[in-house]
């Protein structure tokens, strides 16, 4: 057990850059004879140091890669230990945490053996053994290597939750100088492969309830942020054509953390941008839940996130003329334009109108932040703000307290790091490719 | 002043409701359980009646909804003081206004009573991922010590998970350990078998999974106050990954003093 220890050690650190690790999206009831369930609205077992949810048994099933992408912990000319699982060793690690309730399940992706076609049949042997050896119903996602053949993907289809390829970088050219083994083009075409074979599952599941599964929880994909200068307006444009064309479930957002010194990446002692992550979080949350569009929250004449506040807040300060709106008669969607009203608090005042009008004491037992809305509402023509929607000093009052350790400077990066690469620079360096990732 | 007592269990509520409602004194009545309060003022001692019990659960079930008994038994669960007589004021609420009363966040009583359940929901929830097994011969055994009584809603989610795989979950703040064996299950209290607390198993994982934990968190990403409200100190005694040394360490160590001691 040793060995298998030291193993995970390495192997689990190796995997703790892929930010993703949800394990909701599929409902599945248990069966005799059988291991593991899966709960539609995931279960985070445990939470790390950093906040985040230990939900699936995150690793990389060898560490060994042949490919050399700058920023990568893992590069082939990085000096580091290097170890392997067999699909065995893997499969048995993820049953008996399962079975103690240490995990929801597996989560595996893989530096590239050989080539990718042979590293996603290793990932598929595991795969195999952990559903028809140990008959295990948990959640699986496994990562789709850029580059590999889609027969694989018909052969994982069955025996995964979730799929994720990720995108990495915003503009293709950035990808071609950090990582150039890796192109958008071997990136994009396992995941429309995976878009459309899964709408044909679908249809077929409705033709044949017993037909099999072809990922049933979807496929996911994943951006760093802060490598180099990239505008929150690329970002979040691709995020948002990724989620309407690729039909994806998450786009997840990783802030850049300096694992390797490189001259054209920022310094390995500069900190991560998380305060712009968090940013992107929540306008990935405006695009998906509150019905807004790309160009409501980013545009041409804006194009990055307000770090100072949040994005609806920008959105609200931009667009005074919107507001206040009463709370007693504003429609869904308005009530959800409003700074301090979540999707839940909004449900919650439609209900409750129904039974008398609301007052600010009821908004406030109900979830709405007051100490935001109330610049924004009205409560009964009641207007309780000290100053109003468009007033230039409003800002200053919702601006948020930056807590020090999610604080960066201006610049993004430390002063005595390297800049980073702007989009200007890769213009530069690769001057003839097309400008747009998606067409 | 009324008082009710009942013997401490959810049937006995419903049995000590229906008293107040035959009896007309949904007003101005406590309902206790017997267990905590000796009182000094009139008290009538309610004895369960598994019909009166099932009388009162259909009556809500159709009258108003299957949702609102859910809330009431969850709230119920949740034990915390003078939770009795919130509910039954929720429920007279309830007949009188319809099973939309669920929404009417501005009531008061509404709120509590709502407020408590989703306090027990969110623990239950939580313990979902909590719970931790170690494996006894062929048994997999669990301590757990929440703040509300949440075994009956643990229950189901894990006897479908485990299936053929027997389980034993044993709460230390309600004394009481849910038992499966691969088919049927029951939920003990100490008393009823004292014989289920008297292993303390140890097992390699806890040592893999926390050297897991260890290596998963990102330097650069670390906020102690984060972590604190996802993972409350209070749950810390039985997630291996937070302890300072394993169960099997422990054991070593004990050994050692004992050895030595001699």
């Amino acid at each position: 057990m040793d060995s298998i220890s030291r193993k995970l050690e390495i192997l689990g650190a190796a995997a703790k850059y892929d930010v993703s690790c949800s394990s909701s999206g599929t409902s599945r009831s248990g069966a005799m004879g059988h291991i593991g369930s899966a709960v539609k609205s995931g279960v985070c077992h445990s939470f790390t140091e950093d906040g985040r949810c230990i939900s699936l048994l995150k690793v990389l099933l060898s560490n060994a890669c042949c490919y050399d992408c700058s920023y990568c912990i893992n590069r082939k000319s990085n000096d580091i230990p290097r170890a392997s699982f067999s699909p065995e060793e893997l499969a048995n690690l993820t049953i008996e945490l399962y079975k103690r309730n240490y995990i929801e399940g597996l989560f595996v992706s893989s530096a590239v053996l050989k080539n990718p076609d042979y590293t996603m049949e290793l990932l598929f042997q595991t795969l195999l053994i952990v559903r028809r050896r140990y008959r295990f119903l948990g959640y699986i996602h496994v990562k789709a290597i850029p580059g590999c053949d889609p027969a694989l993907l018909e052969k994982l289809g069955p025996l995964a939750d979730r799929v994720s390829v990720n995108m990495e970088f915003a503009s293709s050219k950035a990808l071609s100088v950090f990582a150039g083994q890796k192109t958008h083009q071997n990136i994009l075409t396992p995941m429309s492969y995976i878009k459309n074979r899964k709408e044909q599952a679908q249809s077929e599941a409705l033709a044949f309830p017993s037909a099999p599964s072809f990922f049933p929880a979807g496929q996911t994909t994943q951006l760093m942020i802060g490598a180099y200068t990239e505008k929150d307006l690329s970002v979040l444009r691709l995020t948002d054509a990724l989620y309407r064309r690729m039909s994806l479930k998450r786009v997840y957002y990783s802030a850049y953390v300096p694992v390797v010194q490189n001259n054209l990446l920022p310094a390995v002692s500069s900190p991560p941008p998380l305060l712009r992550e968090h940013r992107l979080y929540q306008a990935d949350w405006l695009l998906r839940f509150y019905d807004f569009s790309v160009e409501e929250i980013v545009n041409d004449t804006f194009p990055n996130l307000d770090t100072e506040v949040d994005p609806k807040i920008s959105y609200a300060l931009r667009n005074p003329s919107l507001f206040p709106v009463e709370i007693n008669r504003a429609d869904y969607k308005l009530l959800l334009r409003v700074p301090g009203i979540g999707v839940t608090s909004a449900r919650r005042i439609i209900a409750a109108r129904r039974f008398g009008s609301l007052n600010e004491f009821s908004l406030k037992q109900m979830g709405i932040v007051m100490k935001r809305a109330k610049y924004f509402i009205t409560v009964s023509g009641k207007f309780l703000g000290s100053v109003h929607p468009d007033n230039p000093h409003l800002k200053g009052i919702l601006r948020d307290s930056l807590p020090c350790d999610q604080m960066t400077l201006s610049g993004v990066f430390g002063a005595d790091s390297l800049p980073p690469l702007s989009e200007e620079t890769l213009d530069r360096l690769i001057p003839t490719s097309s400008k747009a990732v998606l067409p | 002043m009324k008082i009710l007592l009942y013997d401490g269990s959810f049937e006995g509520f419903l049995t000590a409701v229906f008293t107040a409602f035959e009896q007309k004194i949904t007003q101005g009545v406590h309902i206790s359980c017997r267990c905590e309060e000796q009182s000094l003022f009139e008290s009538l001692i309610i004895s369960t009646d598994p019909q009166k019990y099932t009388r009162v659960k259909q009556g809500i079930e159709t009258k108003l909804s299957f949702a609102l008994f859910d809330d009431l038994y969850t709230a119920w669960l949740s034990h915390l003081p003078n939770i009795e007589d919130q509910l039954l004021s929720f429920l007279v609420l309830g007949f009188e206004m319809g099973k939309d009363i669920r929404n009417m966040l501005q009531n008061p009583v509404v709120d509590r009573c709502m407020k408590a359940a989703n306090k027990v929901r969110r623990e239950a929830h939580r313990f979902i991922g909590f719970v931790r097994f170690v494996q006894y011969h062929d048994l997999f055994v669990s301590d757990i010590e929440p703040d509300f009584d949440i075994l009956p809603l643990i229950a189901p989610h894990f006897i479908d998970r485990f299936a053929s795989q027997p389980f034993l979950i044993r709460d230390a703040k309600s004394r009481t350990a849910l038992v499966y064996n691969g088919r049927d299950y029951r939920i003990l209290s100490y008393e009823q078998s004292p014989a289920l607390w008297e292993v303390s198993p140890c097992d390699e994982f806890e040592s893999i999974f926390k050297n897991y934990y260890d290596v998963m968190a990102i330097e650069e990403r670390k906020s102690k106050k984060r972590a604190m409200r996802l993972m409350p100190k209070k749950y810390w005694k039985n997630l291996p990954e937070k302890s300072v040394r394993t169960c099997l360490e422990n054991k070593a160590k004990k050994s050692l003093e004992k050895g030595s001691a001699v």
